[in-house]
């Protein structure tokens, strides 16, 4: 495991959420204001669609994919509606002075 | 491995480079090349292509090979690569992009017969190619028909006139061994009424980098023919396969055709039959075996458009390593076809839990008085008919092993022709022995 | 004495009847004979002046009418928004006729809810009279949920489930009296952009059932809801959520009806279940709109360990249907069954199937499907089986059959298979026929009509669907098919 970093701070508003590419893979970095930021796999385990084109629910802790409407918890990757029924991954996160930081396999 | 030439991609600058030929061929050529730029790379997001995805398909292909001069052809490379080549009427050989060699017994030509380059074909007898060519396979149906029919070159014209009888087999084997090539090939069979022939077309390369082939079949079967269709694709690793088949049946026509799939990365193999007149008969048979990351798409389509036809598909599959195989099936009875009797069989076995199959046999029916049916299924080598068979003293992985024979025995079977049989039992025990 | 039924045929009705005595079974028979029974119309009964059309507006106002939380009017103006950008389905039935601007999104016929059905104005009784739904209430029904329009005009729980603690009421109450369970699970199963007519109903639903049975509570009585459509141009968006906690029992009945009219009314339904660990839910419809109506519904079940759910649905009404009850099987061991039988007559498109996604391994799910198609009808099966990585063992079949009575009838069959498991067992089977010569020949030959020998034959073929209903059901769906196999009718 290692720490890449994503993007800074500014890069992702309040409440939204940007797509980057992470050594080959898609990532979803979401800010969710006073509870920090998260990253997912960006690509819904139901559908192949980019998460990061659907919205944010930033009480919810929540992302919702734009094609079917399954939203996933931004903290354990587990589907919260169906008809997605698998999880996304999870990356671990850290803001190092404005820093997004996020830990992926090597 | 023969390095593809410098030109990559399709426009109109590498059409124009292509060697002319006759007119009506060059203002399909022209129209075909305008459908290819307009036409957009079929989208998952459409039913017919739900299951693969081209949207990353890098088209910087070389749009001509050149099959290379007869001296430094290699013809007993070819013929070992293609295997056993049993006793033929006629064997034609496309080497990459062109016809490099085509032999017709003596005899069949003073009856009529017709076996040759295509574009020669459409230069000698315009009569018989020009209302047959892309008749039963429009350019416009897809980006890729579309493609095919601006930059084809080579292919094999099969004309067999009325109430000739060709006992013995024709071949074509088209050879790949140019990397980062595309190749067109296209098969067109004419045949009289009353007529009968066997063709086979088999279509081999060695692993490449990448290559694409995006090959057409039409197939004009006149009323009361006997025709019977082989086609083995056996391309190496790294080859993309896109090919469309399609049949017509004339009146009691008697159709019988057989697709193997074994090779390419991925494969996508489309075969129809359009029953047209009255009393027609369409046998359809497929076998294929995927393994490593291999993809298949297989679609089949039983048009029923006249009344009192028959048609019978059975497609069998087995997947290995992480191989993924879609079958989709389609039974159109069409309002005017009744007394139609048409069946519809799918069935799969996967041998390892990284595979995956789907299989979407789909029947649409708009006559009343038929009797249609279709039946799928996917599922693993049955753990009581291994259990029987260590039971009996047989090990486990041979025990698979005949059981997976066992479940092709039944397609095996009904396939006519032996040497045909015997290469399609090996290429299973090839892919039963290997890796993944 | 049976609360669904009515022939497909439109041709033949009289004026609307003014009686609103009931009806006995025989007279019931009669007017069946006559043509679509349940082609009376009542006078006008809204509250408030309906408006056409649909807008956010629209949306506040339904929200606001209902004095809901804001949580869920958001949640409506969101899922407005999702069927605004969302196309029409390309597949499945022609839909190009619905005129969203035509339609009525909301129509409240009562100021509340009755518990007494002496207590709802004259003429909406009758029609439940009519339809015998009082009647059948007494003789074996454990609730009763009755929707007029938009909403539950009448309700009712027998006592001794209610002390129970067995929830069953209006949906609209449920958010009211229940707001943490419901916003606990409403739209966790259909997602509010789950399809466009999914995003429809979570804008505008309004009315529907909610249940809940608690954990090892069984109830042996079926719990009913009636759908009637008065209005012309009606839109009737009910929303239905059941949880049957561990180790419970339901069995869930819906029926439904509504008058001829020459212009379009839409139905589209939101139906969400929860099967906890080792609970049983069967839901039971018999879909019986007039041929004037369009029945777009999305029905979704989750089940989880060990958990069976069952669909049985007979869709023998509407001008168009497009259904497909699902199951999710996500524990270990769930069962799931769905039962289909359609039917299609003239100008009619009957789009129906089932869905089974296996998630958890040893899950297991049967899809049987009976369709009839005549007079011009068109029947579809539509079914996905899909297997995700990780369902070891999972087993599931699937057969459908077809009969086409005349040449002008079509069956389509559309089944998809996705297996991503090799320890997966799945298998596909289908016929499509006619009714066979000899048979009708023998019956003939025995002194059978030979409208009857039909009506015996059919009702042999679709035997597997009705022995799974109540009684009362299967012997006036039996009724039906006698009836549409008569030549005067056909």
């Amino acid at each position: 495991m290692g720490l890449v970093k994503v993007c800074t701070a500014a890069d992702v508003p309040e409440g939204e959420v940007r797509r980057f590419q992470v050594n080959g893979r898609e990532v979803a970095v979401v800010n969710l204001g006073q509870e920090g930021f998260r990253a997912v796999d960006a690509i819904c385990s139901h559908a192949h669609y980019f998460l990061d084109e659907g919205e944010v629910d930033v009480d919810l802790e929540t992302i919702e994919c734009p094609k079917h409407g399954s939203t996933f918890d931004l903290n354990s990757g587990k589907p919260r509606t169906l008809p997605a029924t698998l999880p996304v991954q999870v990356f671990p996160v850290k803001n190092e002075s404005d820093d997004i930081l996020i830990e992926v396999e090597e | 491995m023969e390095p593809a030439t410098k030109v990559q991609g399709f426009d109109e600058e590498a059409l124009s480079a292509l060697s002319s030929s006759t007119l009506f061929v060059e203002a399909l050529r022209k129209q075909a090349l305008e459908e290819f730029l307009a036409l957009p790379i079929p989208s998952q997001e459409t039913e017919e292509w739900r299951y693969t995805d081209l949207s990353d398909l890098d088209l910087s292909f070389a749009p001509f090979a050149p099959g290379g001069d007869a001296e430094s052809l290699n013809r007993g490379k070819i013929l070992q690569a293609a295997g056993v080549v049993g006793e033929r009427a006629g064997l034609q050989i496309q080497r990459n992009s062109e016809v490099v060699s085509t032999q017709l017994t003596e005899g069949l030509g003073a009856k009529g017969v017709i076996f040759g380059d295509l574009d020669r074909a459409a230069e000698e007898h315009p009569e018989l190619v020009e209302p047959h060519l892309h008749a039963l396979v429009p350019t416009s149906r897809t980006k890729f028909t579309a493609l095919h029919g601006a930059f084809r070159t080579g292919g094999t014209f099969l004309y067999v006139p009325p109430a000739v009888t060709v006992e013995l087999p024709l071949q074509t084997l088209t050879y790949l061994d140019a990397d980062g090539a595309a190749v067109f090939p296209h098969t067109l069979i004419v045949v009289g009424q009353d007529a009968e022939v066997t063709f086979i077309d088999r279509y081999v390369s060695p692993a490449l980098s990448r290559a694409l082939s995006v090959g057409i079949t039409e197939i004009h079967a006149g009323a009361a023919s006997r025709v019977r269709y082989v086609s083995i694709q056996e391309w190496g690793d790294g080859v993309t396969h896109l090919g469309v088949q399609r049949a017509r049946t004339g009146r009691d026509t008697e159709l019988r055709t057989v697709a193997i799939g074994f090779g390419a990365s991925l494969a996508r193999a489309e075969a129809e039959t359009e029953l047209a007149e009255p009393g027609g008969f369409s046998e359809m048979l497929g076998v294929f075996f995927a393994d490593g990351t291999q993809h298949f798409d297989h679609r089949s389509l039983q048009d029923h458009v006249a009344p009192n036809c028959k048609s019978d598909l059975l497609y069998k599959g087995a997947l290995k390593g992480e191989s993924r195989a879609v079958y989709s099936g389609w039974v159109h009875v069409r309002p005017d076809a009744q007394k139609t009797d048409a069946m519809q069989t799918s069935r799969n076995i996967v041998l390892s839990d990284r595979a995956k199959a789907d299989a979407i046999p789909n029947l649409e029916i708009e006559a009343n008085d038929v009797r249609c049916g279709h039946a799928a299924s996917v599922g693993p080598v049955e753990e009581e008919q291994v259990f029987y068979l260590q039971s009996r003293g047989i090990r486990r992985d041979e025990a698979e092993r005949l059981i997976v024979f066992g479940f092709f025995q039944e397609v095996l079977d009904r396939i006519t022709l032996e040497e045909v049989r015997d290469s399609v039992s090996h290429a299973i025990e090839q892919e039963l022995a290997g890796e993944g | 004495m049976a609360v669904f039924g009515g022939t497909l045929r439109v041709s033949g009705n009289g004026p609307p009847r003014e009686t609103n005595v009931a009806v006995s079974q025989e007279e019931h028979l009669k007017e069946l004979s006559k043509g679509y029974r349940f082609d009376w119309k009542d006078a006008d009964h809204s509250v408030f002046t309906p408006k056409r059309g649909l807008s956010a507006a629209v949306v506040e106002e339904i929200s606001s009418l209902k004095g809901e939380p804001d949580w869920m009017r958001k949640f409506r103006l969101k899922a407005l928004k999702h069927f605004e950008a969302r196309p029409m389905p390309w597949w499945g039935a022609d839909l190009s006729d619905i005129d969203f601007e035509n339609i009525y999104y909301f129509i409240r016929s009562t100021e509340k809810q009755a518990k007494n059905w002496e207590d709802l104005p004259e003429d909406i009784r009758g029609t439940w009279d009519k339809l015998g739904i009082p009647e059948a209430e007494k003789k074996y029904l454990g609730g009763v949920s009755a929707q007029y329009e938009s909403e539950v005009v009448y309700h009712k729980i027998k006592d001794e489930l209610d002390q129970m603690g067995v929830l069953f009421t209006d949906m609209d109450s449920a958010l009211r009296d229940h707001p943490d369970i419901v916003k606990e699970y409403f739209g966790t199963i259909i997602p509010p952009n789950d399809n466009k007519f999914a995003s429809l109903n979570s804008a505008v639903w309004s009315g529907g059932s909610f249940i809940y049975v608690p954990p090892g509570v069984h109830v042996d009585i079926p719990l009913q809801a009636y759908f009637r459509i008065n209005a012309e141009n009606m839109g009737q968006f009910e929303r239905t959520l059941i949880i049957a906690d561990e180790g419970s029992y339901v069995h869930y009945v819906e029926g439904c009806s509504a008058p001829i009219y020459t212009s379009d009314s839409l139905h589209s339904a939101v139906v969400e279940i929860i099967v906890k660990k080792g609970a049983r839910v069967r839901y039971t419809t018999i879909q019986n709109w007039s041929t004037n109506v369009y029945n777009l519904v999305t029905k979704r079940a989750a089940a989880y360990e060990d958990a069976v759910m069952e669909w049985i649905d007979g869709n023998i009404g509407s001008k168009v249907t497009m259904k497909y009850p699902s199951i999710y099987l996500l524990g270990k061991g769930a069962r799931g069954e769905v039962l289909s039988v359609a039917y299609a007559g003239k100008g009619m498109h009957t789009d129906a199937g089932g869905k089974a996604v296996h998630v958890a391994p040893y899950t297991t799910s049967i899809i049987t499907s009976k369709s009839v198609s005549k007079d011009g009808g068109r029947t579809g099966y539509r079914g996905l089986i899909r297997v995700e990585p990780g369902a070891h063992h999972a087993k599931s079949n699937v057969r459908c059959d077809a009969l086409i009575l005349d040449e002008d009838s079509r069956s389509d069959t559309y089944p998809y298979i996705e297996v991503e498991e090799e320890t997966a067992a799945l298998g596909h089977e289908a016929t499509v026929s006619k009714v066979g010569d000899d048979q009708l020949f023998y019956l003939m030959s025995r002194g059978l009509s030979e409208p009857a020998a039909t009506a015996m034959i059919v009702n042999g073929f679709i035997e597997p669907i009705t022995r799974e209903l109540p009684m009362e059901y299967a012997v006036e769906l039996n009724r039906l098919i006698e009836l549409q196999m008569e030549g005067s009718v056909g």
